[in-house]
Formats: C-alpha cells, structure tokens, sequence
C-alpha cells in the first residue's frame, strides 16, 4: 500500500542542501501495525511527512495505493490527506475553540459531507473511543488521554487507510498512553493500517513491525538504540528506565 | 464545503474575539454611518431649499430685465411698472394660462394708536389667494368681495403683532390699523411660515385695488403664472413673455425666471458638498479597510497552528484563503450594517429636528454595504493570501 523508491528529501539551508533522507526503499502493506524509531533528527518525522502528504519527497517515488503521489499538486494532496490519512499528533492539536463533536467533524466538512451524516458518524467515532458522554465539551475542559481520543476519533471518521501517529503518548503519563496503544492497536485490527512514530521503544513495541532510521537511511535497531533499550524493545515486559536519546525533532 | 459552513465559521470566530473585531468595524462603522447621514442629510436640505425657492405652487415667474442699450436710450425706465393691468389681462387671455399671480409691494409706515413699525405692504390679486393660498391661524381670509370692492380689509403675518404691540397679550386680530395713512382693518392672522432662514419680515396682505388706491401707484411688481398643465409652464410663461415684449417693443427684456435652472444650481452645490464631505468619510473607510487588513494579519499570525491542523485534516489552500476571506468581509459587512444603522439614525434624528423631510436614499445604503464587503475582500486579500500560503509542517509546529 505504501512504497518508497528510492526516496530523497533535502533542504536547502543557507545556500547549503541538508540531506534528510537518503535514498530510502520502503513497503508497508494494507493492515500493517508499522513503528518508525530513530533518535532526534534522524529524519523519522520527515518520513512520517511524506507518508501522510504533507511534504514530497525530493526524488524517488512515493506510491500510495499504487498511485505516485510524488508529482500531485497542492490541493490533490489534501485530498489524499483527507480520505486516505488520519493524523494523531502528540499535542493532540484539537481547534480550542469547538468541542469534541465539532473537532471531530472537521474532516468531513473539508470532504464536503452534509450536516446531518456529519453529527451521526462523528458520535459515532466518538462513541468508538469511549467518549460518547463528552460530546459537547472544549478540549481545556479534557484530560490529556481524553484529548487524544478525541484526536483518534477525528483521525478515523473520514475511514482512512492509514493512521498516522507522531508521538501520540509523547505528552500523557504512562498509563494513559497504554489506553491510548491499545485503541490503536485495537483499530489496526479492523483492518486500519497504523504508523507510529516514536522514539520510545515500549510504544514502538506495540507494533508487529519496527523500522529504524538513523541519520536519514534505514538502519537496524542496534545502531539506533542502545543496549538497554534494545533490550527492552524486544523485551517489552522488562521495565527499565525511559530512554532518552531525544525529544521532538526540531 | 459550502458557503454556509465557512460564513457559520467566520462568526464563530469574530465572536470568539467580541471586542476586537467590534473594535475593528469601529473605522468601517464610522465611515459607513458618515456617508449615509451626509448624504441624507445633504438630499433633505437640498430638497427644503428647492422647496423654499421654488414653492410647491408649480408656478413660474416673469420678470423685466431690459438691456443695457434699452436702459442707455431711456435712462427713466422705471423697473416698478413693468407690468400694467393690460399686460396682466393680456396674459391671462393666453390658451396655456389657467392663473397669473400678480403682487405689489410697498414698505410703509404701520400704526396702531401710538405704536407704529415698517412693514411690508403686498397688494396680491384674487388668483395669489387661490393659487398659493394663506396659511390662516384666525380670523379670514380675503374674499371675492374684497378684491372686487377695494376692501379696506388686510391678513397680516404673525409677526406683525409683535412688531406693532409692546403688550403681546392683544391681538391685533379685528384692529384697525393705519397702513401709509389710511385705515384698514386687520381681518385675518397667518400662521408663523416654517422658515429656513427666518427672515421672514411682517407684512400686510391687502387688495391689489386697495394697494393701489393708498400708494397711489398702479404698478405690479410681480407676476407669476400657473399653467393649465404644469407640462406647459415653461411654455405659457414662454408665449407670455414674447407676447409682452411685442406689445412693448422691448427685445428680451421679460423673460422668465427659471426655476428649474436655480434648483439645479442648488442641486450642484449639495452635490458638490455632499461629495467633498463623503470623499472624506470614504478615507475613513480606506482606514477602516486597513484595520481589518492589521488585524486580520493578527489572526492569521496566531492561528498559525489551526491553519496547520485544518490543511492536515484535508483543506486546500483555497479553502483555508476562502475561511480568512469570509472571515474579513463578514467584519466589514456587519461593520457596514452596524454603519447603516446608525446613519439611519442620525440622519432621522437631524432632520426631525431641523423639521426637514426624512430624505433616507436607498442607493446610498445599498451602495454603502457593497463597498464595505468590497473593502473586505480588497483588505481580507492580502492575510487570507498569507494563510493559505503557510507551509503545514513549520504551521503543526508553530508556537
């Protein structure tokens, strides 16, 4: 369903070009539970851009669904954003402003569905994450985990192929962020493919598959982490420290 | 996505904000509100200046202007007896003629006992009383009789009580007062005129014959006509006019006031003023128009993050310049209305006092929230421009 060709993305800064990713080969199939690593800067999040069409890749080709995506316009990518991917961000990013119902509407009135269906499928997703009695509240009215949910459910009404996840238990306490694994887990079983990306090992451990990058190319775990979290990794029951090989790339 | 759903956004949005985007339609209000109540107020003016001018008998006046060589040949022309009594049946024998308004006037000497004052003594003939009535407050009006038997009778203005009596309580109503020497009894009291300038001095209506018999002079110094179809005024005051500088062998020296050319002159200097003074209301709409444009930057700077989450929920580019659009005129638009409002208001509250006639002109309300929607878009442009060009990665990020 997803396929990178030799995918290049760089920059250009100061006169300079920054490589970020250096020729990347990649497939994800339909259904797949995918985590993405990589420590600060390794190019995981520009990946996850790519991914989710809100960036193109330099060279090299993206296909999505069989379609190159690599030379659509603007406006054919949002598209694609708006059927094919539902984001979930680590700052939950919910408009202050609406509550749930609303927030959750969002990407159907940018797919053009009328009011009516809108109210129905957005209960409804709400209803899927265990929200149902918190409909008309603001997100400052939430707690983190109920904020993410929220941000799921608005991820999943427009039925996606793809869910797209940066960080997405990045700003809640541990145990909150397990309820939150599991919700996707538990979407990746009704067939939603899910792409994490994260750079903690327990979160990627929910995954059946784990890709590591490291200074912009695939790598294997070991060069990414270290031992201990390595451990860890395929030892997810092991409790050690959190691993702290970075925040939120800039 | 429809309309609806981005004009129901933008107000959700603006109220989010009350007092900013009251305080950002303030420059819009004021210009909008500036331009309506100039430019009623200039239209009910002009219309009570015409009105004064021209009277609403719908008649036109002749007048005797002889030519500079005519007044060479004949230094004695005397401009007071211009219209003779012939002239004025000759007139009247015209098909297009229905009426002709004749008037005398005289300032004379005015007594009561030992009171006296100066007064305008106006000698007006049977069709005056028909064709622009009198306004009577009490006592009557002159009649067939007087006219026809030299009535020593006289309606006199309400200030001529003022002006005769240091004791306000009496009314001269009935009094027989001495005008250039001779009796005439005071039959009648006009109401006090709506006047716009309040010069209205006293005066004594009397009999044309009887103006003629005290002053001794049988001079009319003004004559108007009413047609029989107010179409042919131009034309009957046309024909009386050739007809009279015929009979006195004069050149072009009756010719007939034009009421239409002093209205339209009237109607340029309104004009005239009403764009100077609504020129400078439209700067405060340019002002107004650029403090939506400031502020709307504002917002589209804050919104960065929400730009961000709407183009990764699947906006386009258009749709997100189109909310920001939207969102800018709807400010201009209720601007412009608030605008309307209060013009309405100013312009009733000033003519009411003024005693003018409501004048509320419809093009200028429609034409005034047109362009304040068009200042919208003209200044909602450029921020929502600048928003749909934002870059969504760097905009998720924003802080």
């Amino acid at each position: 369903m997803i396929e990178f060709n030799h995918v290049v993305k760089s920059y250009k800064v100061a006169e300079q070009d920054l490589i970020v990713l250096k020729n990347i080969n990649l497939q994800i199939t339909k259904g797949e539970f995918v985590a993405i690593m990589g420590p600060s800067g390794s190019g995981k999040s520009t990946m996850m851009n790519i991914i989710g069409c809100l960036d193109k890749p330099t060279s090299g080709q993206y296909l999505l669904n069989g379609k190159d995506i690599s030379d659509y316009e603007d406006h054919e990518l949002a598209k694609v954003r708006n059927r094919s991917v539902g984001f979930v961000f680590q700052q939950f990013q919910l408009l202050p402003r609406l509550n749930a119902l609303q927030n959750v509407e969002l990407p159907m009135i940018y797919a053009g569905i009328g009011k009516k269906q809108r109210m129905q499928r957005a209960e409804d997703a709400l209803q899927k994450v265990d929200l149902a009695d918190r409909l008309t509240h603001l997100p400052n009215e939430m707690s983190g985990g109920q904020k993410q949910r929220v941000a799921i459910a608005r991820a999943i009404v427009n039925e996606p192929d793809i869910i797209l996840a940066d960080e997405p238990t990045g700003a809640l306490d541990s145990k909150t962020g397990e309820q939150i694994m599991e919700m996707f887990t538990m979407l990746n079983k009704e067939g939603t493919s899910v792409i994490l990306v994260t750079h903690e090992a327990e979160v990627a451990s929910y995954a059946e598959r784990t890709i590591f990058v490291r200074d912009g190319e695939l790598t294997t775990a070991e060069e990414v982490v270290d031992q201990g979290t390595y451990k860890k990794l395929i030892q997810p029951e092991t409790n050690s420290e959190t691993p702290t090989d970075g925040e939120e790339e800039a | 996505m429809s309309i609806l759903e981005n004009i129901k956004m933008a107000f959700s949005s603006l109220l989010a904000h009350k007092m900013r985007s009251i305080l950002t339609m303030l420059g819009i209000i004021i210009g909008v509100g500036s331009v309506i109540t100039v430019v009623a107020i200039g239209q009910g003016g002009e219309a009570v200046l015409k009105s004064q001018f021209t009277g609403d008998s719908n008649t036109i006046e002749l007048f005797y202007q002889p030519s500079d060589e005519e007044i060479e040949q004949d230094s004695g022309i005397l401009f007071e007896d211009a219209f003779t009594s012939e002239d004025i049946h000759l007139i009247e024998d015209l098909p297009e003629v229905e009426k002709v308004v004749t008037t005398s006037s005289e300032s004379a000497d005015i007594s009561y006992r030992r009171d006296n004052a100066d007064s305008m003594v106006m000698g007006i003939n049977q069709s005056y009383i028909d064709v622009q009535g009198m306004d009577i407050d009490r006592g009557r009006n002159l009649m067939a009789s007087d006219f026809l038997g030299e009535g020593r009778v006289a309606v006199v203005s309400e200030n001529v009580q003022e002006e005769l009596f240091d004791d306000k309580e009496k009314d001269i109503l009935g009094k027989i007062v001495y005008v250039g020497g001779q009796p005439v009894e005071v039959v009648g009291v006009m109401n006090s005129e709506d006047d716009l300038f309040g010069l209205s001095s006293s005066t004594f209506y009397i009999p044309i014959n009887t103006w003629q018999s005290i002053f001794s002079k049988t001079s009319i110094t003004e004559v108007s006509i009413k047609a029989n179809n107010p179409d042919e005024l131009q034309t009957a005051g046309e024909k009386a006019t050739d007809m009279l500088n015929k009979v006195h062998e004069t050149d072009e020296a009756y010719q007939v006031l034009n009421m239409e050319e002093i209205a339209e002159g009237i109607g340029k200097v309104t004009n005239i003023m009403t764009i100077i003074i609504s020129s400078i209301a439209g700067v405060s709409l340019l002002v107004g128009g650029i403090g939506v444009m400031n502020i709307m930057l504002v917002s589209v700077t804050e919104r960065t993050r929400e730009i961000g989450v709407r183009m990764s929920l699947g906006a386009t580019r258009g749709q997100i310049m189109f909310q920001f659009l939207i969102e800018a005129i709807a400010l201009t638009m209720i601007g412009g209305l608030i605008g309307m409002g209060l013009g309405t208001s100013v312009a009733l509250i000033v003519s009411s006092i003024a005693g003018w006639p409501p004048l509320i002109s419809w093009p200028v309300i429609v034409g005034g929230i047109l362009f304040s929607v068009f200042i919208g878009v003209v200044f909602g442009l450029l921020p929502a421009n600048k928003a749909s060009r934002l870059d969504p990665i760097d905009s998720l990020r924003y802080e």
